[in-house]
């Protein structure tokens, strides 16, 4: 009896495996079999129900929303804005009264054959709720865009009047194109939009699941109002690990990732058999912030040191292993559409020249070879760099040895990028000051393609949002605030080019760099892509018919 | 029945210390929830509006009245909504803790089996060549860290061989029912628990050899010999069930652990558990997200060693002798 329990208990086990390897081994074939019409592309991180209260990041979050929401205008490949939900957007001939002549009148019209994925009609009233919206339930990036409008005018059930303090050259782009519209059916009901967890918008693609810390799936709207979807289904996988990605790639179990490939893979992708790479431009800055209210550094003659002292190229050639661009002194890339080709390339690096300079604005080199000011004071600094960003915090080591070659000294210093950042931008509010003295920071690609030099340079804390170096200068003040208001492109470019200038003469920051955007896909899977300038291959005009 | 209470105490202290840990140690790191609770583009809003949004969250009142209501919120079974995924809390960890679950349990139950049996069979052939081996594989495969062993067994197993897959607890938008749906888990839960296990076997594996080590000179493994009993009945019964008590204390408190996830395994295998969930939570400073998967822990650490303290006696006599 105990000896047939005993072969009966191992035999269970035998059988336990047996059905365990079948199921593991042999039960399924791998997930390459796909239908057609089908990509798997993957994402970092969990984006949250994808709607504009609760998506997570600007790319590729916003980007995936705006597969279901739509836009008045959308930005063209070359962001350019285009009709999308508005058929026309027209600045109305002045009827202004006297007094106030600085107010602008939009009229828009909109298409009249566009319905919600729940089967309502979106018309003028959806595009005034949606702003009032934005204007009470606070969701930064749309909020403050919102708030650009003092008044909205419904003139017909396809066409407002939409009414601005005053002239914005960046209207269009960073709010027309900018918000997404909501469903005033759905959101009439609801008080907190950030527990919203259904998507209901206009656009191609309709959210039919959401799998918390897995996949989302998208399907094609069949009564969208443009052009076709190119996909019948979207599948997002979430995969926070930067290698697995790649390896689900190469392993065909994804089609495309929305990260782009490290500097080191590339070649490999672009070598293997099954694989293609989508390069172009990327307007992400990596830049070296300076606290220029503080004494050592308030003199431009210092920050000219250090900005040529830096080898911009050399860290291309070492960090991104060329594939980037080196950072333009006048901030703007040169592949904007503002930038000014004067202040696109640092001049040739001459370590003697810098040292020349700093002698002659009165440094005297110390006994331990670092520069000294007539008052005493040591061009000696700490350099910040995010220990979670391995090519900034080896930036900031390389810009340390570029800086003693010219006898001055920064002492690198790596921490957590939030506590960094909490240094260098306390509680997000310029106006709270700063207490950091070098730091290695990154803006993200909006700061660039839309030229947003007042955000980066006002004095004025209010207007100057970004100003993270708390820079100040009257000319620039002037002229930043007229480059919002010129509605004309020649003359906004004419401003912003002699901004640039100033920025690179009096360096309140040096701009390091910009990387090269490499995006690896399965073109057997799907060869639609549309590189966005600029931004990649994740945008909406890579998944419709062109 | 004083020491029931004595005890009930003791397990209510520790629950409030960690309870409050678990509230100031998030806040007394630097940064702030805000560019998660409002978009990335928190710099364009203007100071006011940044007030407005710390006053709706409840992060302008002053910590002592935040961490008021945190214990309220806590007795009343009400952990808040995420500041990053805006639903709520227990929905998330809900969501998560099945595969955290099978994951870290399989593991678990696996290293566990494995580490008893090589940590018995080579102590019990000491210095033979399955001691030596293992011995020598223990100590390398506990020096490697285990993200490498989950990258090393991705990159053979999976983009080599293409036998297992590379990421995920299921094929997104896979089979979702029935044998197929069975499959398709196992055939993803493969390299994540085989590389966890080889992770943590090797601590279990030492444990139980030494343990067993220290029992085989005891003397009544020489007695059980000397009255002739077999080999086989010395090392079943005398040796390896006294051995087991230090590895049955490691598999309590490992237990406790459980609900934590396994948070470097779990991200590169990008597997949906608790681990991948506190981890992001820390790194945007989702409070209540990280107030309610510690609290889980908390609880869960705690009720371990209770069970651990309720089932020791009924393995050690000795314990419960000294206990009345």
């Amino acid at each position: 009896m105990k000896r047939a329990a005993r072969i009966l208990s191992s035999s269970s086990i035998v059988v336990t495996i047996a059905v365990a390897a079948w199921l593991v081994l042999g039960g399924a074939s791998p997930a390459q079999a796909q239908e057609p019409g089908t990509l798997r592309l993957a994402i970092p991180g969990d984006e949250g129900s994808l709607t504009p209260y609760t998506y997570v990041t600007g790319y590729p979050g916003y980007e995936l929303m705006s597969l279901v929401f739509d836009t008045l205008l959308r930005m063209d490949p070359e962001l350019r804005p285009r009709p999308w939900l508005a058929t026309s957007v027209e600045i109305e001939p002045g009827e202004g009264e006297p007094g106030e002549d600085d107010v602008v009148r939009y009229r828009v019209r909109l298409r009249d054959d566009v319905r919600w994925h729940d089967g309502e009609r979106f018309d003028a009233d959806d595009v005034a709720f949606s702003f009032d919206y934005y204007r009470t339930h606070v969701m930064s990036r749309f909020t403050s865009a919102a708030e650009r409008v003092a008044r909205i005018d419904v003139v017909g059930p396809y066409e407002l009047r939409l009414e601005l303090g005053a002239p914005d050259a960046t209207f269009e782009e960073a709010v027309l194109a900018d918000l997404p519209m909501l469903p005033e059916h759905v959101y009439r009901e609801i008080d907190d939009p950030r527990a919203v967890r259904e998507a209901v918008g206009t656009g191609p693609y309709r959210l039919t699941q959401i799998e918390a810390e897995r996949f989302y799936r998208f399907e094609a709207n069949p009564a969208f109002w443009g052009a076709e979807p190119t996909l019948t289904t979207i599948i997002v996988p979430i995969i926070r690990d930067e290698t697995t990605t790649f390896q689900a790639l190469r392993a065909g179990e994804i089609d495309a990732a929305a990260r782009a490939l490290p500097p080191a893979s590339v070649a490999a992708f672009e070598a293997a058999p099954n694989l293609e790479v989508a390069r172009g431009s990327s307007f992400a800055t990596t830049l070296l912030l300076m606290d220029v209210t503080r004494p050592e550094l308030s003199d431009p003659a210092v920050r000219r040191a250090i900005a040529a002292a830096i080898d911009t190229r050399r860290l291309v050639e070492v960090l991104l292993l060329g594939a980037g661009t080196v950072g333009a002194p006048g901030f703007l890339h040169p592949a904007t559409p503002f930038a000014n080709p004067e202040t696109a390339e640092p001049a040739p690096l001459d370590r003697d020249a810098v040292r020349a300079e700093l002698e002659q604005a009165g440094y005297t080199l110390g006994r331990d070879g670092v520069y000294v000011g007539a008052d005493g004071a040591r061009l000696g600094f700490e350099l910040l760099a995010p220990s979670n960003n391995p090519t900034r915090l080896r930036a900031a080591e390389l810009i340390a040895q570029d800086l003693a070659a010219v006898g001055i000294d920064a002492d690198v210093r790596s921490m957590e990028f939030d506590a960094l950042t909490e240094k260098a931008w306390p509680g997000f509010d310029v106006s709270r000051g700063r207490d950091y003295q070098l730091a290695v920071f990154g803006w993200s690609a909006p700061v660039n393609a839309r030229a947003n030099l007042l955000g980066l340079l006002h004095g004025d804390p209010s207007l100057g949002t970004l100003n993270l170096s708390g820079y100040a200068d009257p000319e620039v003040d002037a002229l930043t605030v007229a480059a919002t208001r010129a509605t004309d492109p020649d003359e906004r470019a004419e401003l912003l080019a002699r901004v640039q200038e100033i920025v690179a003469r009096d360096v309140p920051f040096v701009t390091l760099f910009y990387p090269q955007g490499a995006y690896a896909y399965r073109p057997d899977a799907y060869d639609g892509w549309v590189y966005m300038a600029g931004q990649g291959i994740l945008n909406v005009h890579s998944f419709l018919a062109r | 029945m004083h020491g029931l209470l004595g005890k009930v105490l003791q397990y209510g202290l520790v629950l409030w210390v960690a309870l409050s840990v678990n509230f100031l140690l998030p806040r007394a790191m630097p940064g702030s929830p805000l560019p998660y609770l409002v978009g990335e583009e928190v710099g364009t809003l203007a100071p006011e509006r940044l007030d407005e949004i710390r006053a709706l969250y409840g992060l302008d009142r002053s910590l002592g009245v935040q961490y008021l209501d945190y214990l309220g919120d806590i007795v009343r079974g009400d952990w808040g909504r995420s500041f990053q995924l805006g639903m709520p809390v227990a929905e998330a960890i809900r969501e998560r803790l099945p595969w955290t679950l099978l994951l870290v349990g399989s593991s678990l139950l696996l290293s566990t089996v494995f580490g008893v049996v090589a940590g018995a069979i080579a102590a019990w052939r000491r210095g033979g060549r399955f001691d030596a081996a293992s011995l020598a594989g223990a100590i390398v495969v506990d020096a490697l860290p285990s993200f490498w062993i989950g990258m090393l067994a991705i990159a053979v197993f999976a983009v080599q061989f293409g036998w297992f897959p590379t990421f995920g607890a299921t094929t997104p938008a896979g089979p979702s029912g029935g044998v197929a749906y069975l499959a398709d888990v196992a055939r993803h839960l493969a390299l994540p628990v085989a590389s966890l296990t080889a992770a943590s076997l090797s601590g279990i594996y030492l444990v139980m050899r030494y343990s067993m080590l220290d029992v085989l000179g005891q003397d009544y493994v020489r007695s059980a010999r000397a009255k002739g009993l077999s080999e086989r009945r010395v090392l079943m019964r005398h040796a390896v069930r006294n051995a087991l008590l230090p590895v049955s204390t490691l598999l309590f408190l490992n237990l406790g652990f459980l609900v934590g996830g396994a948070t470097v395994i779990e991200t590169v295998f990008a597997y949906p558990g608790v681990g991948t969930l506190l981890y992001q939570a820390v790194l945007s400073r989702d409070y209540p997200v990280l107030q309610g998967a510690f609290f889980v822990l908390t609880v869960s650490v705690v009720l371990a060693n209770a069970l651990a303290d309720a089932v020791y006696p009924l393995l050690d006599p000795r314990v419960r002798r000294g206990a009345t």
